[in-house]
C-alpha cells in the first residue's frame, strides 16, 4: 500500500539528528530552495506513511488470533511516536521558514502571526491550537514515547507571551478538569486494540495507556476530527467524552463519548506526570503556545457523560473516527502522488500544508 | 568453526532434513521451537500446531566414526491444544513457544514445553516389553472364566516393539496473564521459571497449585509501561541467579538470595546508543529477543534484531563482542516494518565449547560467528543443496551495487524464508536449524 523511500531510513537518522541543531534552522531559514529542505519535506511524507503503517498495525492487531501482543504494540507505538515528533517538526520548521522568507503565507501563517503578536489564538485553525500550563517548559522527559502534544479545550486564555519556537511542535497538552465548565466524571474502558495517548492536567506531555485487557483507564485527550470550512474544529474531548465542534474558539458539543473509568473522578485525580530521564532524546521540543479562548459545549446530542455502562456504540464512533482520518490519508497519499512536485516545493508545501489536516486527526488520535 | 576450536576450520555438510517438500506450508506446522537435550541424543521441535516431535540420534552408529549418525522420529504427541478463555474473551493460541529437557534422571526423559500461557511437563518413555502370560484373562484382553483355569503359570515379560509413551505428567496454568516468552530449568534440577511481558514466576517441579512471582515489572499505572520483559534465563551452574532481557535492549542480572521479589536487579547491562543510528526503528531493533548464558556460565549472549552481543558477566558496561548479523539490512528498516519482519524474534546459541555462536537471518542464511578466530561464516539451508555429505557453501550478500558473482543482492532476499530457530549439540558438531516447516540438521564433514 504504501511505498517507502529505501534511501530515508539512512538518512532519516541523520535528519533527526539534525533536525536539533540551530544550524539547521538556521540553513532552513536562510534557503528556502535548499536539498535539506526538499529532503526534509520527502522525509516527512515517509514519516506520514510510517504512521499510517503504524496505525494500521495497531487496528490489524486487534482481530490476531491469540490477543493482542504486548510486546509488538509497544514497540509499534515507540515508532509512531517517533514519525509523529519527526513530521511535526518538519511542518513547523517548514512552516516558520516559508514566514520567515515571504515566500508564501497561508491562512496557518497568517493566523500563526495573530498568534505571536496577540497571544490569542481565536483564529487559529485546529493545528495550531493550544494551551498553556502556566508552567514554562525548556524540556520535558516522559515515561512513555513522546509525542507531540495535542490541542486541548481550555476556556481560559492565558496571555503569557512566550517565544515561539519554530522547530518545537506543540508538545503538550494540559487538561485541567477545573477549567472545564462541564468536565464529566468518565468512565472508560480501554480500547483493548489501541493504545491510547492522554494528557493529564499537571501533565506536561502524553503517555500511553497500556492495559488491553479491559482494565480501566483514563482518556484525557483530544482529537481533532475535522476541520471544518468555517474555521471550524471539531474535538473529540476523551476527558469529558463530548465531540464538540469549535467555532472561533466556540465549542460545540457534537455527541458524547462515554467510558468506562476505573472508579476515579476525571476532575478529582489530577495524575502527576512522572519525569523520566530515559528519554531525554526528545528535549528539544519546547511547548510554548498559548491557550485558546473561552469553550462553550452544547448539549446537542449529548449523552450519558456520567454512566458508567460501556456505550458500545461509542467504542465503534471512535473506530469510525480513526477511520474516516485514516481513509483520508490514503486518500491524500493517493492526491499527492498524482499531483507531484510542481515548481519546487512551494507548491508543495501549499500541498502539504492544506492536507495537514487529515495527518493531524490521525495523528493525534493516537 | 565447530566445538574443537583450534586453526581447522569446520566444514558444514548435509546430513538430513525433516519437514514436508511443499512450498505451500500449512501454518500449524510452522516449526517454533528447536532443543537438543543434555547428551544431544534428543532434538525437539515445536510448532505453531502445538505439536511436539522428538528426534532420536542412532546410537549404534555413532560408535563408528566414518559413518553418519542419523536422527529419526522418536516421539510425536499434541503438546497444547487451542484454548478459549472466557472471561476474557481471549483465544489462547496452541503454538509451543519453548521447549526445555529437564536433566536425565532415570530411563525416562521429561521436558517442559509451554504455549502463551500453560506449561506442561511431559514423561517420554520407553516400552520395549510387556507381560504375557496372564492366567485371567487372554493375550486380547478378553477375560478367562476362572472355572475353566486347571494350571497357574507365572506372567513373564517378553519383547515387543519399541513403543514410545509420552504423557503430561504436570500441568502448570493459571500463573500469567501475559504471554509467557521463556521458561528455563534451574541448575538445582528441582525449580525452573517462567517469564511472560511483565512477569516472572518460580515454579518447583512438582508443585502445580502454586508459583512465586519473583520479577514484576508491571508499573501500577500501565500507562507508564515503557518495556516488557523478552527473554529469561537462569544461570547455568549458580542456581540463585537468572538474567532476563528487556525490550529496551537491557539485560538485568538478579541474585535470588538478595530478597524475595528481584525488581531490584543485581546487575544491568547495557549499551549506550549510538545517535548516529538514531531512527523510527532504534526501539525495535535495540529490543532483545534471546539471551543465552554460555556453558561456562561466563558469559552470556543476546539478540537484538541487527547484531548478536556477547557479554562479560563482570563488565555492564558494554558488551566485549558485538557481531553484526545482517548490517545491510539497516538501510531496510521501513520496509521490514511494513511488512513486519522487523518484529521477528530470532534466537542464538552456543557451541558446546563456547567458541562459535550461531543465529539465524533471513533467506533460509544462518550464520556462525568463531569468537576465536574471529571469522564469521554464511550458510543456507535449502533442499538444493540437499545431498548427503555435501560440503555448504558459503553465502554472501552484497549490501553496494556491485555484486559479484556468487552473491547475493539484498534485493533478493527472500524475508519470507526466515531462520529463527537453531540449536547447536552440546558435544558435538551437529547443528539444526528450523526454517519455516523444515527442520535441517548439519554435522561436520568427517574425513
Amino acid at each position: 500500500m504504501f511505498r517507502c523511500s529505501p534511501r530515508i531510513d539512512s538518512t532519516l537518522g541523520r535528519l533527526l539528528l539534525f533536525l536539533r541543531t540551530d544550524s539547521f534552522i538556521f540553513s532552513l531559514v536562510s534557503d528556502k530552495n535548499s536539498w535539506t529542505f526538499l529532503m526534509m519535506e520527502e522525509c516527512a511524507i515517509d514519516a506520514q506513511n510510517i504512521i499510517s503503517i503504524s496505525l494500521q498495525k495497531i487496528h490489524n492487531s486487534r482481530t490476531q488470533r491469540g490477543g493482542i501482543k504486548l510486546h509488538k504494540n509497544l514497540l509499534v507505538t515507540y515508532v509512531l511516536a517517533n514519525a509523529r515528533d519527526f513530521y511535526m517538526s518538519v511542518e513547523f520548521a517548514g512552516m516558520y521558514s516559508i514566514q520567515q522568507n515571504g515566500e508564501m503565507r497561508t491562512v496557518s501563517d497568517e493566523k500563526q502571526d495573530s498568534f505571536e503578536l496577540t497571544g490569542n489564538c481565536d483564529d487559529i485553525p485546529g493545528e495550531f491550537c493550544c494551551n498553556y500550563s502556566g508552567d514554562s517548559l525548556d524540556t520535558y522527559h516522559c515515561a512513555a514515547p513522546q509525542s507531540a502534544g495535542y490541542p486541548a479545550m481550555v476556556p481560559e486564555a492565558h496571555t503569557q507571551t512566550v517565544p515561539v519556537c519554530p522547530m518545537a511542535p506543540v508538545r503538550h497538552c494540559d487538561l485541567n478538569p477545573a477549567m472545564v465548565p462541564e468536565a464529566h466524571t468518565q468512565t472508560v474502558i480501554a480500547c483493548p486494540m489501541a493504545p491510547v495517548r492522554h494528557c493529564d492536567s499537571n501533565l506536561l506531555d502524553s503517555e500511553i495507556s497500556w492495559d488491553y485487557y479491559s482494565e480501566p483507564y483514563t482518556f484525557k485527550r483530544d482529537i481533532l476530527i475535522s476541520n471544518t470550512p468555517n474555521n471550524q474544529k471539531t474535538v473529540l474531548d476523551l476527558d469529558t467524552h463530548v465531540v464538540t465542534t469549535v467555532d472561533y474558539g466556540y465549542l460545540h458539543a457534537d455527541y458524547c463519548l462515554s467510558f468506562k473509568q476505573h472508579g476515579q473522578c476525571l476532575q478529582g485525580s489530577p495524575k502527576k506526570r512522572k519525569i523520566d530521564s530515559s528519554y531525554v532524546s526528545d528535549s528539544d521540543y519546547l511547548s510554548d503556545f498559548l491557550p485558546m479562548s473561552c469553550k462553550q459545549i452544547r448539549s446537542e446530542d449529548v449523552y450519558c457523560c456520567n454512566s458508567e455502562q460501556l456505550d458500545t456504540n461509542n467504542i465503534s464512533n471512535l473506530m469510525s473516527v480513526l477511520d474516516s482520518g485514516f481513509n483520508e490519508l490514503l486518500n491524500w497519499q493517493t492526491d499527492l502522488e498524482q499531483v507531484g512536485l510542481v515548481n519546487g516545493q512551494t507548491n508543495f508545501c501549499k500541498q502539504a500544508l492544506a492536507c495537514s489536516g487529515a495527518w493531524t486527526r490521525a495523528i493525534e488520535a493516537f | 568453526m565447530g566445538a574443537g576450536g583450534g586453526s581447522n576450520d569446520v566444514q558444514w555438510c548435509f546430513s538430513q532434513v525433516k519437514g514436508a517438500i511443499d512450498d505451500d506450508v500449512a501454518e500449524a506446522d510452522i516449526i517454533s521451537t528447536v532443543e537438543f537435550n543434555h547428551s544431544g541424543e534428543l532434538l525437539a521441535t515445536g510448532d505453531k500446531g502445538g505439536r511436539v516431535v522428538i528426534f532420536q540420534q542412532e546410537m549404534e552408529n555413532k560408535s563408528q566414526p566414518q559413518c553418519r549418525s542419523e536422527y529419526n522420529v522418536y516421539s510425536t504427541f499434541q503438546s497444547h491444544e487451542p484454548e478459549f478463555d472466557y472471561l476474557k474473551s481471549l483465544e489462547i493460541e496452541e503454538k509451543i513457544n519453548k521447549i526445555r529437557w529437564l536433566p536425565q534422571k532415570n530411563a525416562a526423559q521429561f521436558l517442559l514445553s509451554t504455549n502463551d500461557k500453560t506449561i506442561k511437563l511431559w514423561k517420554i518413555s520407553e516400552r520395549d516389553k510387556r507381560p504375557e502370560g496372564y492366567n485371567l484373562k487372554e493375550e486380547d484382553g478378553r477375560y478367562i472364566d476362572p472355572n475353566t483355569v486347571t494350571a497357574l503359570r507365572v506372567p513373564v515379560f517378553r519383547p515387543m516393539d519399541l513403543m514410545v509413551e509420552a504423557s503430561p505428567r504436570r500441568v502448570f496454568a493459571n500463573a500469567h496473564t501475559y504471554h509467557i516468552n521463556s521458561i528455563s530449568i534451574n541448575s538445582d534440577h528441582e525449580t525452573y521459571l517462567s517469564a511472560d511481558d511483565l512477569r516472572i514466576n518460580l515454579w518447583h517441579q512438582e508443585i502445580t497449585d502454586r508459583s512465586f512471582n519473583i520479577v514484576d515489572i508491571k508499573p501500577a499505572n500501565m500507562e507508564e509501561l515503557t518495556e516488557v520483559i523478552t527473554a529469561a534465563e537462569f544461570h547455568p551452574h549458580q542456581c540463585n541467579t537468572f538474567v532476563y532481557s528487556s525490550s529496551k535492549g537491557t539485560i538485568r542480572l538478579c541474585d535470588m538470595r538478595a530478597s524475595a521479589l528481584c525488581d531490584t536487579h543485581s546487575k544491568l547491562f547495557e549499551e549506550p546508543e549510538d545517535p548516529s543510528n538514531r531512527s523510527f526503528f532504534s526501539e525495535i531493533i535495540s529490543s532483545i529477543s534471546d539471551v543465552k548464558f554460555s556453558h561456562n556460565g561466563r558469559y552470556m549472549m543476546t539478540r537484538d534484531y541487527l547484531s548478536v552481543k556477547i557479554w562479560d558477566l563482570n563488565m555492564e558496561s558494554r558488551p566485549v563482542e558485538t557481531y553484526q548479523v545482517h548490517e545491510y539490512l539497516r538501510n531496510k528498516l521501513c520496509s521490514l516494518y511494513e511488512n513486519d519482519c522487523i518484529f521477528d524474534k530470532f534466537e542464538c546459541c552456543w557451541n558446546g565449547n563456547d567458541s562459535v555462536v550461531m543465529t539465524g537471518s533471513y533467506n533460509n542464511f544462518f550464520r556462525m560467528f568463531d569468537r576465536g578466530q574471529r571469522r564469521d561464516v554464511t550458510l543456507e539451508a535449502s533442499r538444493e543443496g540437499s545431498k548427503p555429505q555435501q560440503v555448504l557453501k558459503p553465502r554472501k550478500v552484497c549490501a553496494d551495487g556491485k555484486r559479484k558473482k556468487d552473491e547475493i543482492s539484498v534485493d533478493s532476499l527472500d524475508f519470507n524464508k526466515k531462520i529463527l530457530h537453531t540449536a547447536w549439540h552440546p558435544q558435538d558438531n551437529v547443528i539444526a536449524v528450523a526454517t519455516t516447516n523444515n527442520l535441517y540438521i548439519f554435522q561436520d564433514k568427517v574425513n
